[in-house]
């Protein structure tokens, strides 16, 4: 699979959910990674099946609690707690991660792990899928990368 | 007519956002209860009846697959349709869950009129379908 091709996958699925289960869009959209360090939500979960890897994401604390009150159906953000919008954070990887891997069908049923919020992003590969979102109060980084045995991406 | 549905999902906000759109989806609910994982949703339905399970499969320790497994083992619970709700929503997986006993699959990300209308397609289905 080529990269333009991973990369569109994840922009339909990151889009894909944020429409549907967040009553949220993309104002634009960019490659590479556009979340900076200290200002950023993060979370990370790891994929296995017929292909392994891990999603990574990070998302501005702004637009982080606005999804969040979306979700959970909060008539203000005030109201939701700082755990509250980590678990949203969590549920939003875990289902840009599962929406990737549906539309990419490798074949095989997949497994992923519990998503854990982190503050640090670890180094990702040349090959892996990246696009950031501006959700217009802030920005949505997400990586794929995918690691043995397939190296498609 | 008024259902009482069961949510058993590992993310407490998944079952909020599913409770919601249940409850704001224009079906007459009658009751909702949650669980967990597969565990506690067996043992609340030794005391609990429902009438629509909806259920993730990616879940730490009983996962749906296996949740699904002992309900459909089961006289009494094989009877309670359950929808699996996930985020995994290839092939395989589906034509799994579906061979396992679930009578209905919703693939995160879904619109509300998506869960609605599948949810009105098993709760009106004979018993089997």
């Amino acid at each position: 699979m080529a990269n333009e091709d991973g990369a569109m996958v994840l922009s339909h699925a990151a889009r894909d959910v944020l429409e549907k289960m967040f009553f949220s869009c993309a104002l634009t959209e960019a490659g590479g990674w556009q979340a900076a360090p200290g200002s950023h939500i993060g979370a990370r979960l790891e994929f296995q099946g017929d292909a392994r890897g891990v999603l990574e994401l990070a998302i501005a604390r702004s637009a982080a609690r606005s999804l969040a009150a979306n979700f959970l159906g909060a008539e203000r953000e005030e109201e939701i707690a700082d755990a509250q919008v980590g678990e949203v954070v969590c549920e939003l990887a875990n289902m840009i991660c599962g929406s990737v891997l549906s539309r990419l069908d490798f074949g095989e049923t997949f497994q992923l792990s519990s998503p854990e919020l982190q503050a640090q992003r670890h180094e990702a590969g040349a090959g892996a899928l990246t696009r950031s979102f501006d959700l217009g109060n802030g920005w949505l980084a997400v990586c794929v990368e995918f690691r043995m045995p397939y190296a498609g991406a | 007519m008024a259902f009482r549905v069961l949510i058993v999902d590992d993310s407490p906000a998944m079952r909020t956002f599913i409770r919601r759109v249940l409850e704001l989806s224009g079906l007459e609910l009658s009751g909702c209860l949650q669980a967990s994982g597969g565990d506690q949703a067996l043992t609340l339905l030794r005391h609990e009846c429902v009438d629509v399970i909806l259920t993730d499969i990616n879940m730490p320790g009983m996962d749906g697959e296996q949740f699904v497994s002992r309900l459909e083992a089961d006289e009494l619970l094989r009877a309670v349709p359950v929808i699996v709700v996930s985020t995994d929503g290839t092939e395989g997986r589906i034509h799994r869950m579906l061979s396992l006993g679930a009578r209905g699959y919703v693939t995160k990300p879904f619109l509300p009129e998506t869960l609605r209308e599948e949810l009105e397609r098993v709760l009106e289905a004979p018993h089997g379908e």
